[in-house]
């Protein structure tokens, strides 16, 4: 049965629409952000769009959110609609405005609102006029402008009006960037800079793409400094005021009495004399004892809580789990420091984002014999002293004290560390393979084994199968043995009887063997015709599977395919094949060594790929003796 | 005098029962059932699920108290953080009367978690907690209670994705009847004024594809009425109240009378079939939904071009026009398969039925709802269902008598996927070239057709060869390099005429095979990425497809002539399920060679669509055989 039919209802439902429809598009989007200094320090964003609405189908466009926070005010919202065909206008009144809580995924708690509204009295072929203000209460949390959106736009601009008092940053990130016209007026008592980009097509979403921050042109702007009466006061613009902030803001935390978690600590180390099995006892027991749940409610977006009141409630967000593990290591004599990261979300480093744009997560930086380890407890299934992988090569903030800062990286892991191994014992029945596989699973792998063992209780055998036979959903695996220690440095194993009918052609005295039964990466082609942006991978990894297949009795080896070894820094494979008189072992080896793999890298990409899949498709004959 | 008693001892009880609700709590020392050995393995089980809800005439609406109590046990860790959150709300409603939450210790101390670890949002006074210090083995159970829910119906589902020891939920009300509906294996007794609905050892609900899905769920679905006001929650008057002579909408008498006119809807040289298509057809080309703050009007004369109308405009135009039209019509309140089945007896209102129209002199069914479906069967996803009948008569008030209808499912000769596939190996053998001409009919021809017209009216050609890739070269690594479709115009739905696909493409990588100097040609490939079960050995629900169907392929390969064929038997399958003298399922392909053409013929039927657990393997077979299928290569020799 033809798999697309059972899908194609979900995946391409439209509504009715007729032959005059096109899409909608914004004529224009502008922001204003003024920066001002008269007393006090004040920043404004006024925000302005006009959108043309083709057809109404789409209920999301007749409806118009802003969001703030307790960081922020919302105020002065219009919009005004205009009928195309009639020139009837209608205004917004003010009383159709909701303002309501918005509920984030994966957060339990914040303080996100939002103001919205449904435009009024829109009709196809219509104009929707769209403005309001966004006080800014901390100058230091200021929003990144996005060029680039969902829907296409003929001109995006934002212009920051500064007072000459006023020093601000600023760097556009992403891709087309060279297409951005940037102009600078300097006026009496202030200056204005604008970028404008024409002719913004619509985000196309691509499988594995990386986040917005890699490749939709934007501007991310900062406040450096405010002069006044010959003081300059500084807010941010280099690592040091940032860390000097984020300083500020962890000091006056963990007041509350820690005994407890002391004793608790001492208990988990107790009869551990190394530094390193110390540490991992501790990381170990957060990560098992502390449920992952966020909370972004004002400041507590930005403090940790204390680490006693953690421990007791015996859950938190990242914050709350690298502050409670900082202080245990701190219980168990070790080096460690609260540590500030922008996960491969946030493509910027803090020497040119010096803001808290580019980061959004902390961790704890274990340093044990001179060497930096990163850990990220919110990563539940991760093993010690592995990162997370949305950290991995990501610059990380190491506050070292009230006043001292580091910055380092953390290293991407090695693929050796994210290792798929299958050995297995096969031969040939009739048209059928059969035998024995075992299989070991580490690093990122068998975290994430794990974690969809946790998230999918009622199907634990599926998903130990699935780990394998993705490549060839055909295999048939019957689980005799599973073996997972979540917490324990040693890899996931699982033993398997095998059957793979119809496997083998057998024409007259010839059995053609395809000994290649798993196929990793093989749906790894690139589309480069079509494919616009980066491919970002979770991790990199290995797979070593050695296949080992008995002659079938009467018969030998006709045919055996050449060897094929192919490395490269991105990726590689190695298929050799071997035989002795009563069998045939074939050893392949596939890795994926890169997490963000760029456009210039596809042609090679796809160059490996497809002589893998050829070295894949090659078949062993063996005829009768 | 006993009427007065009466009276004075119901309205004793209602008090006695809302009072009842308001003073729930939980026992001091709960004492919970051991979890049975079957639910050993979950990773934590519901050992207590206790729902009530109260409901009164209040001022303007109904009120309710919604009461729920529920005691979960955590047997792994790994639960812990899905079961840890508590939110006490439901719909908008969020008033909370009672809220507390405790943690039993396995060796049975209780911890209370205080009052102002209850946290509540800023706008929307949502009331929330998160259980602190919870541990393998804990239990935690929680209470809240809501009040003056502005609610009278709603759906309560009971089972979900971990096991149930026990589910109680007890309805009682002041001056409020109930009706409720239950599906699963549920209990139902009335006991002192009071309806209980139990549920003993509810297993965990598992996901498996192509089931009745909420359908099967274990549910209580229940409609409050005001006790002693005529039950307008039954049919009869829900016609009447809101179908009426369908004028309570902007479509008036005169403005269909005139649509009739403009359409020569009542040409008397026309069969009811050609008028009633007429209709339809105009309908359909002409006439789209209107989303809620969409300020379009409808304009005067209704065969004025594009309109945009609600949908009980929609309902009326239809009606009014068929009763304009003298033609005798039923409207059928019916429910989507998937979601359940329809309780011919009352409406729910917080159930979502909806409406097809039943033409009895033609035997035909008119979807005013529904974008794609066309006048004759109905959707898909209402065959085998029963609806209740409003009676449409000309010249005569409509009426509901209580008939059932029961929709006929639609046969597979309906829907059909007719290919034919000619290939080609590139000169240097290391691709095929692909021509491919793909008929649909049925539903797929009809979800074709509309996909398309969408499509291009949005001027997307990428989306456009997207779509072509998609339903052409499915699971194929293939560069598409022309393409065009055939009887585009949605008319062609009312005579089935199929919706073609022409398409011509070049395999990139994976189609071809070798071994030695042997070539195997992967032509299984070409019909497309095809369903499997091969993981899905055991079945627990049901299977239960959207629509039967038939495939017909023809593979014609031009055999290049440096090769010779050297096999070609895996092209010969036949997977045939027989019941009752009567083919339910099959896949069959045949193979020849034709001159210096390999010829390979597939028929794949889907007679049926819905398959009893006695029947899953052969029908996994035939799925599979599908699947295998794709699998299956030509092998080619060279000539000496």
């Amino acid at each position: 049965m033809n798999k697309f039919i059972g899908i194609t209802l979900l995946l391409f439902l439209f509504q009715k629409t007729f032959s005059q429809d096109k899409k909608s598009f914004y004529y224009y989007e502008n922001e204003t952000i003024t920066l001002k200094f008269d007393k006090k320090l004040e920043v404004v964003k006024a925000y302005e769009s006009s959108k043309y609405i083709s057809k109404t189908k789409d209920n999301n466009e007749l409806i118009e959110s802003v969001g703030f926070d307790s960081f922020s005010d919302v105020d002065h919202i219009e919009a005004l609609t205009t009928n195309l065909d009639t020139n009837k206008k209608s205004a917004l009144s003010s009383y159709n405005i909701v303002t309501s809580d918005v509920n984030l995924e994966n957060i339990y708690k914040s303080d996100y609102k939002k103001k919205s509204f449904h435009y009024p009295g829109v009709t196809d072929n219509s104009t929707v006029n769209f403005k309001y203000t966004k006080k800014f209460k901390e100058p230091k949390l200021l929003e990144p402008f996005y060029f680039q959106n969902g829907t296409k736009c003929l001109s995006s601009k934002i212009s920051i009006v500064v007072d000459n008092s006023i020093e601000i940053g600023y760097k556009l990130f992403g891709l087309g960037t060279d297409k951005i016209v940037f102009t600078e007026q300097q006026r009496e008592k202030d200056r204005v800079l604008t970028w404008e980009l024409k002719d913004i097509p619509e985000i196309q979403a691509e499988y594995e793409m990386p986040s917005r921050s890699y490749i939709l042109p934007h501007l991310i702007y900062y406040l450096k400094n405010v002069s006044n009466n010959g003081i300059k006061t500084e807010y941010l613009g280099t690592t040091a005021n940032l860390y000097k902030w984020y300083s500020t803001l962890a000091k006056e935390i963990n007041k509350t009495n820690q005994d407890a978690l002391k004793l608790k600590t001492l208990e988990i180390i107790q009869n551990k004399t190394l530094e390193i099995d110390k540490a991992k006892a501790i990381y170990d027991w957060v990560q098992e004892n502390l449920s992952y749940v966020a909370f972004e409610d004002g400041m507590g977006g930005f403090i940790p809580r204390e680490a006693a009141a953690i421990f007791t409630r015996r859950f938190g967000d990242c914050k709350d789990m690298a502050n409670i593990m900082n202080e245990m290591l701190h219980y168990a004599g070790l080096k460690s420091y609260l540590t500030w990261i922008g996960t491969r979300h946030k493509n910027y480093t803090y020497a040119e984002v010096p803001s808290p744009v580019a980061d959004n997560h902390m961790i704890t930086c274990l340093e044990i014999g001179g060497k930096k380890i990163f850990l990220d407890a919110t990563g539940k299934y991760i093993q010690f002293p592995l990162p997370t992988d949305m950290i991995q090569g990501k610059e990380a903030l190491i506050g070292i004290d009230a006043t001292h800062f580091e910055i380092a990286k953390v290293p991407e892991m090695d693929k050796k560390l994210n290792t798929i191994s299958i050995n297995s014992k096969l031969k040939v029945d009739g048209s059928s393979i059969v035998g024995e596989i075992k299989t070991s699973i580490s690093g990122t792998n068998k975290s994430m084994l794990a974690a969809y063992l946790a998230n999918n209780h009622q199907k634990e055998k599926e998903i130990w199968k699935r780990m394998l036979i993705n490549s060839n959903e055909k295999i048939v695996l019957e689980a005799k043995q599973t073996d997972l220690k979540i917490y324990e440095n040693t890899p996931a194993t699982a033993t398997f009887d095998l059957t793979l009918t119809d496997w083998i052609k057998q024409i007259d005295a010839k059995i053609i063997l395809k000994p290649i039964l798993f196929f990793p990466l093989r749906n790894d082609f690139i589309d480069i015709d079509k494919r616009k942006y980066p491919i970002e991978k979770d991790f990199k990894s290995i797979t070593k599977i050695n296949y080992s297949f008995e002659i079938p009795d009467g018969y030998k080896v006709d045919f055996l395919p050449t060897n094929n070894d192919i490395q490269t820094d991105l990726i590689g494979f190695s298929i050799a094949y071997n035989q002795t008189a009563t069998t045939i072992t074939v050893n392949q080896e596939v890795y994926n060594n890169v997490l963000l793999l760029e456009n210039k890298d596809f042609n090679t990409w796809n160059s490996v790929i497809k002589k893998m899949i050829n070295q894949y498709n090659q078949s062993i004959i063996l005829i009768k003796k | 005098m006993k009427k007065i008693a009466l009276a004075i001892l119901l309205f004793l009880n209602s008090n006695l029962f809302s009072q009842k609700i308001k003073e729930y709590t939980w026992d001091e020392k709960p004492i919970f059932a051991e979890v049975p050995a079957q639910f050993k393995d979950a990773p934590a089980v519901v050992l207590k699920d206790n729902r009530e809800i109260f409901v009164r005439v209040g001022y303007y609406a109904f009120a309710s108290f919604i009461m729920r109590h529920e005691a979960i046990k955590i047997i792994k860790s790994s639960a812990i953080n899905d079961y840890n959150k508590v939110k006490a709300v439901n719909g908008l409603t969020r008033s909370v009367r009672d809220f507390h939450a405790r943690i039993i210790k396995p060796n049975g101390n209780i911890e209370v978690l205080a009052e102002d670890k209850i946290s509540e949002t800023e706008v929307g006074k949502v009331k929330s907690l998160v259980f602190e210090g919870v541990q393998e083995g804990d239990i935690i159970e929680y209470y809240y209670i809501l009040k003056e829910v502005p609610q009278s119906s709603d759906v309560e589902m009971i089972q979900r994705e971990i096991p149930i020891l026990e589910s109680k939920m007890e309805f009682s009300a002041n001056g409020v009847t109930f009706n409720i509906l239950t599906t699963g294996d549920l209990k139902r007794t009335e006991n002192d004024g009071k309806t209980v609905i139990i549920g003993k050892n509810i297993p965990a609900y598992k996901e498996e594809v192509n089931t009745k899905k909420i359908a099967n769920l274990y549910k209580i679905i229940y409609q409050a009425y005001t006790t002693g006001v005529a039950n307008n929650t039954s049919w009869q008057p829900y016609f009447t109240n809101v179908l009426g002579k369908f004028k309570g909408t902007e479509i008036s008498k005169g403005k269909s009378k005139n649509f009739v006119k403009n359409l020569n809807l009542n040409d008397n040289s026309k069969t009811i079939d050609q008028r009633i298509t007429a209709l339809d057809l105009y309908i359909k080309s002409n006439f789209e939904f209107k989303d809620r703050g969409d300020a379009t009007k409808l304009k005067k004369d209704l065969v004025d071009g594009k309109q945009k109308v609600t949908y009980l405009e929609m309902l009326s135009l239809v009606a009014m026009a068929l009763t304009e039209m003298k033609i005798h019509f039923q409207v059928v309140a019916t429910m989507d398969r998937f979601l359940g089945d329809l309780d011919t007896n009352n409406v729910y209102y917080a159930f979502p039925f909806t409406y097809v129209i039943y033409i009895p002199d033609t035997k035909k069914f008119l979807s005013p709802f529904d974008d794609f479906a066309n006048y004759g069967y109905v959707p898909a996803e209402l065959q085998k269902t029963s609806g209740i009948i409003y009676d449409c008569k000309p010249n005569e008030r409509p009426k509901c008598d209580y008939e059932i209808i029961n929709i006929p499912f639609t046969p597979s000769e309906f829907t059909t996927t007719k290919t034919q596939i000619l290939l080609k190996l590139t000169p240097d053998s290391q691709n095929v070239l692909i021509d491919k001409t793909m008929a649909n009919t049925g539903y797929l021809g009809q979800i074709c057709r509309g996909n398309i017209r969408e499509i291009k009216n949005l001027d997307d050609t990428l989306q456009l060869e997207k779509y072509v890739n998609y339903v052409c070269l499915n699971g194929i690594e293939a560069k598409l390099v022309d393409y065009s479709f055939e009887n585009e115009p949605i008319d062609n739905n009312y005579t089935n005429t199929p919706f073609i696909f022409k398409c011509k493409a070049e395999t990139k990588t994976d189609f071809i095979e070798t071994a030695g100097n042997l070539l195997l040609v992967n032509l299984g490939k070409a019909i497309g990425l095809q369903t499997n079960l091969y993981q899905e050995t055991t079945r627990e629900q049901i299977v239960e497809l959207q629509y039967a169907k038939k495939y017909q392929h023809q593979i014609i390969f031009d055999i290049p002539s440096n090769y010779d064929v050297e096999s070609f038997k895996d092209f010969v399958v036949n997977k045939t399920f027989m019941k009752n003298n009567a083919i339910i399922c099959s896949f069959i392909s045949t193979a020849k060679i034709e001159k210096s053409q390999l010829i390979i013929d597939v028929i794949e039927s889907y007679d049926e669509i819905t398959f009893d657990l006695n029947d899953y393997n052969s029908y996994r077979d035939v799925i599979n055989a599908s699947s295998d299928f794709t699998k299956a290569a030509v092998i080619l020799r060279p000539k000496n």
